[in-house]
């Protein structure tokens, strides 16, 4: 796509520009692992999609809402009622414990939910079960109604998956015995739903996938990094984004952005949905000025400071450091089981702490002095 | 090192057919004589939409019955 220099108005570019996605390798390949998750992991399930702030969530939860529509379209011509996805996003809560309430209502708007302020809580009907046929919400649960609503509506409309974006609100909880009670929530939401749950957020996140093992049983990770500096193959990825944006950059005159890629990814911590947005407010910084082409005073004015990105990049990196890739996390795994034989236990690791029944008449090594034992032998006196 | 110029995404989702407002339940029985009476079904329909029937009746069927006003 080329731009002549005097075809639309600024605001038209701007807008075509900012709307642009670039299908750069790290999301292509998050895109088919989420789908292949959502296709087929079993009902119930929870997905989680962990990447730091910026890297392009969002863009990869609106990818797969159009692959989700485009797939189950022949469905949605013989079923009414379905519906191929919902998408909610968690909002921030405003005193700081997330509404579950709020949650709830904002999921059944976004099913174009009838009679929304009409719903009964279920306190004749046992619809809701666990696998003992034990009733998992009292009709006397807060928000039960809504709960009770939007698990009928989430069953009858029968959608592919339910995406929650910005999930690490989920966590955002005032006492760490609650922080366990919201995972108990979405568990049973995923599982009464019988759909499969897409938790889209930062690392924040693995806050509740390391509360228990049940999660982690039941949930698939899929880790949408960052490009990192380190790795020759994702610089070289990193500035292909970047020449990608600069040929569609609606100037009249093309700048050549590749020679300040460091500059590129200093502040822009090697994500691509921060990269964009610093491009778009450059752009409007050099079409206000009326400039033919995108200079390098444009980038240094409307880039997020050196603290911004600094913690954005610490955030990033301690979260790396916990999703470490299989091969460095095997060994350790391994050592937990006890079969570091084979694979090797990194130093850092402690030995597994094993409990060892004592024998009766045994004498623990301990108790015998070793080297210069006096030749008269105390095990004599127990050898009776 | 050979730059490449990557795809562009389009976000658009595809047009579908209009959701129906109402879940689409079908009536218990259909096809045999022991299919359910339109008072069961507005009974389950009302419960499915976790109502009372009263409500269901008063918000959706009866805004929406093609009547005229009967006067005597």
């Amino acid at each position: 796509m080329k731009f002549s220099p005097t075809p639309q108005p600024i605001a038209e570019r701007i807008r075509a520009f900012r709307l642009l996605t670039v299908a750069h390798p790290l999301p292509l390949a998050a895109k088919d692992q989420l789908v292949a998750a959502i296709n087929e992991a079993p009902a119930g399930s929870i997905v989680m999609v962990l990447g730091p702030t910026g890297v392009g969530k969002t863009t990869l939860r609106l990818k797969v809402q159009q692959l989700l529509s485009e797939q189950n379209r022949p469905l949605m011509e013989t079923d009414p009622s379905g519906v191929p996805f919902v998408a909610v996003e968690a909002a921030a809560p405003d005193n700081g414990n997330f509404s579950w309430r709020d949650h709830y209502r904002r999921t059944l708007i976004e099913l174009s939910e009838p009679m929304l302020d009409r719903k009964i809580k279920p306190n004749w009907v046992h619809l809701v079960q666990d696998s003992h046929g034990q009733q998992l919400l009292g009709p006397r649960a807060p928000a039960g109604e809504l709960r009770h609503a939007l698990e009928l509506a989430v069953l009858n409309r029968r959608p592919a998956a339910v995406l929650i974006d910005e999930a690490q609100h989920l966590t955002r909880i005032a006492s760490g015995r609650k922080l366990a009670d919201q995972l108990e929530v979405i568990k049973s939401l995923a599982n009464c739903t019988r759909t499969v749950h897409v938790l889209l957020g930062t690392y924040d996140l693995l806050a509740l996938r390391h509360l228990n093992g049940q999660l982690g049983r039941r949930s698939l990770d899929i880790h949408f990094r960052r490009y990192t500096a380190d790795s020759h193959d994702d610089v070289r990825m990193f500035k292909n984004a970047v020449l990608t944006f600069q040929r569609h950059l609606p100037l009249a005159e093309q700048p050549d952005l590749l020679p300040v890629w460091d500059l590129l990814y200093e502040r822009s911590v090697g994500c691509i949905g921060i990269l964009k947005e610093w491009l778009d407010r450059a752009l409007i910084a050099a079409l206000k000025e009326g400039c033919v082409t995108l200079a390098c005073q444009h980038l240094e004015a409307t880039a997020l400071s050196p603290s911004q990105c600094e913690k954005i990049a610490v955030e990033a990196h301690e979260g790396e450091a916990q999703l470490l890739p299989a091969d460095q996390v095997r060994p350790r795994l391994r050592g937990l089981l006890g079969l570091s034989a084979s694979a090797g236990r990194p130093p850092e690791m402690p030995p597994p702490h094993r409990r060892k029944r004592a024998r009766v008449g045994q004498r623990k090594p301990k108790r015998d002095q070793i080297g210069q034992a006096p030749s008269l032998s105390r095990n004599a006196c127990h050898r009776v | 090192m050979l730059a490449i110029v990557y795809d562009l995404w389009s976000l658009a989702l595809p047009t579908l057919p209009p959701r129906s407002r109402l879940y689409s339940l079908a009536p218990m029985g259909i096809g045999t004589s022991q299919v359910e009476s339109l008072t069961s079904y507005v009974m389950r329909l009302a419960e499915a939409h976790a109502v009372s029937p009263g409500t269901l009746i008063r918000q959706e069927i009866f805004p929406n019955l093609p009547l005229t006003r009967i006067s005597h």
